[in-house]
């Protein structure tokens, strides 16, 4: 089985690099339009193109999912910033609560990098296939 | 102050507590002969008692169940014993009758007073110690070693 | 996505007693600061928090673990030996407090090696 079409239905070559823009514009916190041409060099794509819906909803389920990671991960972000404030400021945060609170920002900050590379990764890897 | 040891600040008013009573027995071994003091009489027997007071509250503390911190205090008081009349008409500090009141300071009490105290010093560096330990350890949350 | 990561039932209960295993250093710091006062009745982390912990634990209820909340309260079952009615004992409170100390190091070992784990297989290599 073609291991693209596993990822998000009927996948090809023009929609993965569309995906790829997509998540790469949000994890670099740009807006959620993303502006199919431009950055993509000669490649144009429609931003709504009918071969999109093979994923089954009316938003792309894999970059909303990703988008709501991002947001999770910069919460974590304030919730550490906010426990160690708080821990400084004598407030009646613990010690290791507000360890553990960084920790575990931390872990979530490198599992959305490791995210990023591998779809990057992934998306160079497939602009390298000659057609 | 951030209270990255728990319960410091308890500890620390009781290692106060009974640095200031062991201070008071030895005035008081010292003193066990003084017939005079500056006030004329013989010398008193000093007590220290101990009393669990509330600590004050931090002003940013939540209901997430922070404890209020209970502060140990001593409290120097003057012992209400009488003076020990003893019969000794030589003594420049004699009455009448020749007694020479004393002050009613038994040294072995004392001394067992005293042991007691330092035992509970010692207990409570343990506490600062073991808690100390405790906060490395807490640091060391998530480190690769 | 990112929630899930910190939300296995072990390593929610694991922070827990933390919180309670502090919180307990707290209870025996005031029990043997107070070792030689009169009337005094020790303190310790309400015994309900263990056993609900543990009924938690077994459900695999993570969010019925997240809304326990350790206490101190008076220990009922500490009887005064002196006089006084004072209810610490010096040996037990010194054991109390080096048992806690070591509960202490489970805990943090067990969150430090759950994140380090989480860690390597972010990254794919041993961390």
């Amino acid at each position: 089985m073609n291991p693209l079409t596993a990822i998000g239905g009927s996948l090809n070559p023009q929609n993965l690099a569309m995906y790829a823009a997509k998540a790469q514009s949000m994890a670099t916190g740009a807006a959620d339009k993303v502006v199919p041409s431009g950055d993509l060099g000669a490649v144009q794509l429609p931003v709504d193109s009918p071969t999109v819906g093979g994923t089954g909803a009316t938003d792309s389920s894999f970059a909303s999912l990703l988008h709501d990671a991002v947001q999770e991960v910069s919460g974590k972000q304030a919730a550490a910033t906010a426990a160690v404030n708080g821990l400084l400021s004598g407030q009646n945060v613990s010690l290791h609560q507000a360890m553990i609170a960084m920790e575990e920002a931390s872990v979530s900050f490198q599992l959305m990098i490791e995210v990023r590379n591998k779809m990057l990764e992934g998306y160079q890897e497939i602009m390298r296939m000659q057609l | 102050m951030i209270d990255f040891i728990p319960g410091v600040s308890t500890t620390a008013s009781a290692l106060t507590a009974e640095r200031i009573r062991m201070d008071v027995i030895s005035q008081n071994i010292a003193n066990a002969n003084t017939t005079r003091t500056p006030s004329g009489q013989p010398y008193q027997r000093q007590q220290v008692t101990f009393e669990t007071v509330l600590g004050q509250q931090d002003q940013a503390d939540s209901a997430s169940g922070s404890q209020p911190r209970l502060i140990k205090v001593a409290r120097i008081q003057s012992d209400s014993r009488p003076p020990r009349m003893i019969y000794s008409p030589g003594h420049p500090d004699a009455n009448a009758q020749g007694m020479v009141a004393m002050p009613d300071i038994n040294t072995y009490e004392e001394m067992a007073d005293l042991i007691t105290s330092s035992r509970t010093y010692e207990a409570n560096l343990a506490v600062i110690h073991t808690g100390r330990s405790m906060t490395m350890q807490t640091l060391a949350i998530g480190r690769r070693s | 996505m990112i929630d899930a990561l910190f939300s296995q039932p072990d390593y929610v209960a694991a922070k827990k007693m933390l919180d309670a295993t502090v919180l307990r250093q707290e209870a025996i710091a005031s029990n043997l600061a107070n070792l030689e006062t009169p009337n005094y009745q020790r303190i310790d982390v309400a015994p309900s928090f263990s056993n609900e912990l543990r009924e938690a634990v077994a459900n695999g209820d993570t969010e019925k673990i997240n809304d326990l909340q350790p206490r101190l309260e008076v220990d009922a079952n500490a009887v005064a030996a002196n006089r006084d009615g004072n209810t610490v004992q010096l040996e037990t409170e010194l054991m109390n407090l080096q048992q806690n100390f070591l509960q202490h190091g489970v805990e943090t070992n067990f969150i430090t090696q759950d994140l380090l784990r989480l860690r390597s297989a972010i990254q794919g290599q041993p961390q």
